[in-house]
Order: C-alpha cells, then structure tokens, then sequence
C-alpha cells in the first residue's frame, strides 16, 4: 500500500511545483474564491513586514490570522512554497491511515451486528467486504491531492490548508484513539478559526463508543470524557495565554466576522453552523465518522468566508462512502452545478470588476447556487445514507402489507 | 453739587461690575494686501490676503457682536471648541516646472473630486462640511460666506467672471488663535483668507506680457476700503534694471521694497491705498506694466527638491502608487523626511514598498507606518531617505 501512496504523493507534488513555477500562481493567489480575507497569503506576508516595522500587525484592518502563524512563517517565509506541499502531503497522509483503521473498525462493528443478527436477512448485497474496501483509503488521498480546489488552494498559499491539516490529524488521532492528540490537534483548528470547535461532539462520540467495543471498565470512560474537556480547555487557554500576548489581541481572532464588521442580523447566519450540531448528534450518535463528514460539510457552506480549499476537506470523503452510490438520487445534476458555479465564477468576477458590464448580484447569485448545490449535496449523502441504515435493519426489498413493492417515505 | 456725586456713583456703579453689557466691543481690525508677481511664463499670478484680526475670548459665551468677523465662522468655532481651521477650494495645478515656487504654499492634503476641482480641508476637533461642484458654476462657498465684502477696497476686483477663465485659482480660509501678549493670557483669533489666481498671458494680454489690472479684473481700485486699517498692492518688479529699463511701471510706486522670499532677492512695488495722495490724483488706481524689452526667457530656477506623483496599474485589485523624489542638486546630497497619509479606501500592502535610487535599493533611515483602519484613519508612512546628489528616488 506505501508504493501507491507515494507515487500519488510524488505526482501531486509535482503538479503543486510546476503550478508554482508558472505565472498562473500570481493570478491564482488574488482568485475571490480560493483565498479570502481570513486566509489570504498576501496578508500573511503584510503582517510578518509590519512586525518587522515594529507595528503591531493587529494594528490595520489587514492581518487576520492567528500569532501561531507569524511564528511559524516568521521562520519559514523564505520555504513557504514547500512548507505548503508538504502541509497538503501531510492532510492526505493522515486521512489515509485514518480512512484505513476507520475501515477496520466498520468491518469489526459489521461483523459484531452480524453476528449478534441485528441485520435483516436479505441484506446481503449491502455488506461490505474487504475487497471492495482495500483501495479506499489511497482513493481518498487521491481525491484531496488531486482534486482541482486543493490545488488551487496549495498554488494560492492559503492558510486554509493548515487548517485542514490540523484537522485531518484531529480525525487521525481520534479514530486511532489518543484522547490527548486529539484534543490538541483539535485546539490548534478551532484557534485558527472558531468553527471546528463543533468537531468536538463527534470526537467525543467516536472516542467513547470505541472505548465500549473494547473491554474497558465504565469508569474510564467516563474519565476519559472529563480528560478531553480539560484538555481542550486547557489548551485553548494556554493558546490565549501564551500565543495571545505579544499580540495582545487575540479574542477578535476568534470572531473574525465581527472583526470585519458585518451586520447583527447576519450573525444568525454564522451561528448556523453550531445549530446543527445538537440535531446531527442525536440523529447520528451510532455514526460519529459520518457525523464529523456532514459537520465539516456543514462548516465548508456555512462559515464566514468560505473558499474552495473548505469545499476539497469534505470532497476528500466521498470514496468512505461510495457504498452509498447507488441511494444517491440527485448526483448528475449536483456535478452539473458545481461545475458549472467553478467555472462561472472567475466569468462574473470579471464581468463585475473589470468590464463593469455585470454587477454584484450576478456574482452573489453564483457563491448562492454553489451553496445550494453543496447543501443538496450533503443533504443527498445523508438521506443515502439514512436509507441504508434502514434497509439494513428492515430488509432490502420491503413489501407492503398487500404484497406490492412498498415505497420509503422519509418524514 | 450734592446731587450730581450720587448721580456720578450711579453712573460709575453701572458701568463698574454690571458694565459689561455696556462695554466696548471687542477691536478688530482688517488688513487686505495683494501681490501681483508676473512669472517666468509670461503668466501673471495674482494673490490677494484679507487678514482680519479679532480680540475677542470666542470660547466662551455670550458673544454676539460681530462686525468685521463673519459670524456663522465664529458660531462655528464657539460651537465645536475649534482650535484651528483650515479650509482651501482649490481648481487647477500649481506647475512648478513653469512658474517657480507659488507664493503661498499650496495645501497638503489633496481630495480629487469631480474633473479638475481639488479640495483639501483640514480643522481641529471638529466635523467638516465640504461639496464639489465642476469648476464651471459658482465656487462652493462655506457655509459662512465670508467672501461677501462690502464693494470696496481690493475686494472690488474679485469679479467672479474674470477669476474663473484663469488657470490656476485657489481660495483658503485659514482661522487660528494668536497670542495678544507675551505671556498669552489673552488670544485673538486671526482669519485669514487668501485668493490665488494666475492669469493666463494668452487672454489677458492678448499675445503681449503686458498687463494691467483693468486688463485682468476687468476692474480698477476705485476708493480704500474704510474698514480697512491696511490697503496695499505689492507689485513684483525684480527684473526691473534701473539701466536696463527693461519695464516700466505706470503709476511710479511711491516706495519700494526688498527682501529676500523663498531664497531669491526680490523688489517689490508698493501702493498704499490708505495714501490720499494714491487715489486723489485719479478717481481709479489702474497698475500698468509694459514690457520696454522681452525679457530674456529665462527658465525659472529649478527648485533642488521637487517632487511628483503618479498612479498606475488598473482595476481594483492592481495598482501602484509612485512617488518620485528628484534631487537636483550637482554634488550634494539631502536627507529628507517623507510624511505621506493616503485614505484608508485604498488598500496599501507596506511588504510592497520598495524605494530606489540610481538603480539601486536604497534604505530609510527611519521608517514609521501606521496602518489604515476602515473609515477610521487612513495610512500614515513617514520616512526618512537620504537622496543622492543628482538623483531620482
């Protein structure tokens, strides 16, 4: 398995280089939709010279990102390309063992709920077996290096790929099962920025079940709950603390979208990400994997300023599920719009800002058909997947009481 | 005899502590000079100043006696506790290249609005009110309109027709406090207004460097301003060569006058308006120069230290700001220090400044930004730059 990796490893790299190397990758970095305020490479380098000023970077309207950051690029400036590749090499890196010890853990629960008969008869056709299984985890390397957003975002130098890497160690050290790493990989995310402090539901979930399909005593369960709260409030303390005071500025960071000053209305808007954790949680409390993906998928749509390198985290998940395919009703017509949207989108900008012969509402009707694309997407997976789960229960061909083909009606 | 000593109390009791309601008004006094000083073009520049000066406390209440001061300006600075005010209208560029040094230095801060009106506007602790019109229809007066005068005086030849058809034309209301004695315990406020035009040789003089002041006002000074305490024009006559006679001037100045402006010697022409011997001779006072020779065309000096700027790239998100520094002097290098505020709208990235000189990197000395903050404050960056002797940074 290491030999394929690596080849994809090596193929992306090079695509990643030779982007760099040409003019595409000064035009990329100003792109509205792959780098944003938040994360912006240009503004990274505006604050390093400001504190080379002696300015407080946090002084202008200019530098939004974390005191972590200038730290680690106060050192690196000068390899910023490469300490880029080896970011989006090292998320794909660790989805690729997260992906290959998650799918371990599905064929153990399967095999547990087979034999403890807790599936319907004629289901056969549902399972999965580890053949079909064995090529998922280099297929999901594959999907996050070469999906066009990653690289994009990787030629642009958007630190929304940092995030995504500390993300993608969360569910590394979560599904292998370290409470500690995860805590800390899951505080440095939401210090960047505030939304993967939702990931915090489903860690805890997915921890706490697999300490129960291991002989473990109820106690330390139990204990191993109190420790991750701890941990991560100790964490984000210490980021505070610590990280926090040369700049003296670090609580707006957590709010960027009230730093950059939008209307009170729309704070509702932001706050829509956190509401649908509570739901998911009760819905999906025996699928924390599945949970996490709909909760990154939640936080891609629903954040401030998204981009494209938000939308390949997610992406980078299909294959997990492409048991689910074949429940998937509206795919063709989801493709068709998130084709489309990239390609119109680089169009209406320029019609808007430079030839003047469109205007904004041309543009926000794009980012608004993209995202309605992205929620029929998710909202598409999770019926799929729903309906699995109760095929699997109920049987897969349900007859009505009368002996004709019965039709599922979600409610 | 008995009866007048308590009628004289009274009267000393009433204009005693109740007799400030009695009491004189606060002295004011106006000054109006101009100065016509023909330039090395062949253009005649043209700057008038009205200094009005008021012994009055306006900070504190009670004042409602204006006379000379125009009160909607000292509402205004009663009202928001003003320290200073500077306000300037300004239509058209000072070139530089053409016609030396202005005389009253152009303003700092520049706000382009509209297609050629520029207006810069700077005041202290207080909210500023500005408009922009196209140069062809009335000048935007501030709100007091402290450029209504009674018609005589200088200000008889502020006709508004003449004044616009000029290419350069810039009006500035300057107030600000000055100290009546050493130690400061009393301040009189001073307006200042001034008015620079320059008039273009072409339509005034018709082809020929000839002027007068009906030929550019299309007026003559007819009689002083009475409440003027000063009434003088000044005319630059520095090229004038006792054995050259190379112009001449009609009427003869009474006196003349020489110092030394913006590092030249100058002479300079005096007519006192207040001179009963000025006006009497004729009912109108009409300054006439003639040219006896063509001056010899010679370039105005170039100032050692000038600078220009320019923008370029296009759209919003590409785009340049140059300054360019010259240093024209032959073996002599200066230090200069850079003060430069651009509006916060313009989004600056300071990890793009780069300075140049000779074709190499040259680094400040001194480097002090401070960044905007959305329509809070714009950019501040101040440098300090050695320029190389014959250089452009």
């Amino acid at each position: 398995m290491a030999a394929p990796l690596v080849l994809v490893l090596v193929v992306a790299v090079t695509v990643r280089a030779a982007l760099f190397r040409s003019s595409l990758a000064e035009f990329i970095s100003e792109r509205v939709e792959v780098v944003s305020p938040l994360s912006s490479w240009k503004r990274v380098v505006e604050g390093l010279s400001l504190l080379d000023l002696g300015v407080s970077p946090y002084s202008g309207a200019v530098f939004h990102e974390t005191p972590l950051i200038i730290y680690l690029f106060h050192f690196l400036i000068d390899y910023a390309e490469l300490v880029f590749m080896i970011t989006d090499a090292l998320t794909a890196i660790a989805l690729y063992f997260a992906i290959q010890d998650f799918n371990k853990v599905v064929f153990k629960k399967q095999k547990l709920l087979l034999e403890l008969d807790q599936y319907a008869p004629d289901v056969a056709e549902l399972i999965r077996t580890p053949m079909e299984m064995r090529y998922i985890p280099l297929k999901v390397a594959l999907f996050y290096l070469l999906n066009p957003y990653t690289i994009l975002s990787c030629v642009a130098k958007s630190t929304c790929a940092i995030n995504n890497t500390l993300i993608a160690f969360f569910i590394l050290t979560t599904i292998k099962g370290s409470a500690f790493l995860s805590a800390i990989f899951l505080a440095l995310a939401t210090y960047q920025s505030l939304y993967p402090l939702t990931l915090f539901v489903p860690g805890l979930l997915y921890l706490l079940q697999t300490r129960h399909i291991n002989p473990n005593s109820a106690a330390a369960v139990h204990t191993c709950e109190n420790e991750e709260q701890s941990l991560l409030d100790l964490f984000l303390g210490v980021c505070h603390d610590v990280c926090g005071k040369p700049s003296g500025n670090h609580l707006p960071l957590l709010l960027p979208s009230q730093l950059l000053g939008f209307h009170p209305r729309s704070l509702w808007l932001y706050i829509n990400v956190f509401f649908y954790t509570i739901p998911l949680a009760i819905k999906l409390k025996e699928h924390p994997i599945f949970f996490m993906f709909i909760q990154i998928a939640v936080i891609a749509i629903f954040k401030s300023y998204p981009t494209v390198g938000d939308v390949a985290l997610y992406m980078a998940f299909f294959p997990v599920w492409n048991h689910l395919y074949r429940f998937l009703r509206n795919i063709f017509v989801l493709t068709c719009i998130i084709i489309v949207c990239s390609l119109l989108f680089p169009v209406l900008w320029h019609l808007w800002i430079y030839a003047g012969s469109a205007n904004s509402n041309f543009f926000y009707a794009i980012t608004l058909t993209f995202n309605v694309g992205q929620i029929l997407l998710i909202s598409d997976y999770f019926y799929a997947f729903l309906r699995r789960e109760y095929y699997l229960t109920h049987g897969l061909y349900l007859t009505a009481k009368d002996g004709t083909e019965a039709m599922l009606v979600l409610k | 005899m008995a009866a007048a000593m308590p009628l004289a109390l009274l009267v000393l009791l009433l204009l005693g502590p109740g007799g400030w309601c009695l009491a004189e008004p606060p002295r004011d006094s106006l000054r109006e000079e101009l100065v016509i000083t023909p330039l090395p073009s062949g253009d005649v520049a043209a700057t008038f100043q009205f200094r009005t000066r008021w012994d009055s406390e306006l900070q504190r209440e009670g004042v409602s006696h204006y006379r000379l001061f125009p009160k909607a300006l000292g509402q205004l600075i009663s009202k928001y506790s003003l320290r200073e005010l500077h306000l300037s209208f300004t239509q058209g560029f000072w070139r530089t290249r053409y016609w030396g040094p202005p005389f009253l230095q152009a303003p700092s801060v520049w706000i382009n609005l509209g297609r050629s009106s520029v207006m810069s506007s700077q005041g202290s602790s207080a909210p500023l009110s500005t408009s922009s019109t196209p140069p062809t229809q009335s000048l935007p007066l501030p709100p007091s309109n402290p450029w209504v005068w009674p018609m005589a005086g200088l200000s008889v030849l502020l006709k508004a027709d003449r004044l616009f058809h000029t290419s350069y034309h810039s009006q500035a209301v300057h107030i600000r406090p000055v100290c009546r004695n050493a130690r400061c315990t009393s301040i009189s406020w001073e307006l200042r207004q001034t008015l620079s035009v320059v008039f273009d040789a072409f339509i005034t003089g018709q082809g020929k460097k000839d002027w007068s002041l009906f030929r550019m006002f299309s007026r003559t000074l007819t009689e002083p301003c009475p409440l003027a305490s000063e009434s003088r024009v000044y005319v630059d006559i520095t090229t004038y060569n006792q054995d050259n006679e190379t112009l001449e001037v009609h009427p003869p100045p009474t006196t003349t006058y020489q110092d030394v402006i913006l590092g030249t010697r100058k002479t300079y022409a005096i007519y006192d308006l207040l001179d009963t011997a000025m006006i009497n001779n004729s009912r109108n006072l009409n300054i006439q120069l003639k040219w006896k020779r063509p001056p010899e065309n010679e370039a105005p000096p170039v100032p050692f230290l000038h600078a220009q700027r320019y923008v370029s790239g296009y759209g919003l998100q590409k785009g340049e700001l140059s300054t360019l520094l010259y240093n024209t002097h032959p073996y002599r290098a200066f230090p200069v220090l850079l003060l430069d505020t651009v509006p916060w709208y313009l989004r600056l990235y300071v990890h793009t400044l780069t300075i140049t000189s000779k074709g190499k990197e040259n680094k400040p000395s001194y480097i002090h930004y401070q960044p905007a903050q959305d329509r809070l404050q714009p950019h501040l960056l101040e440098m300090l730059i050695q320029l190389p002797a014959n250089s452009v940074t």
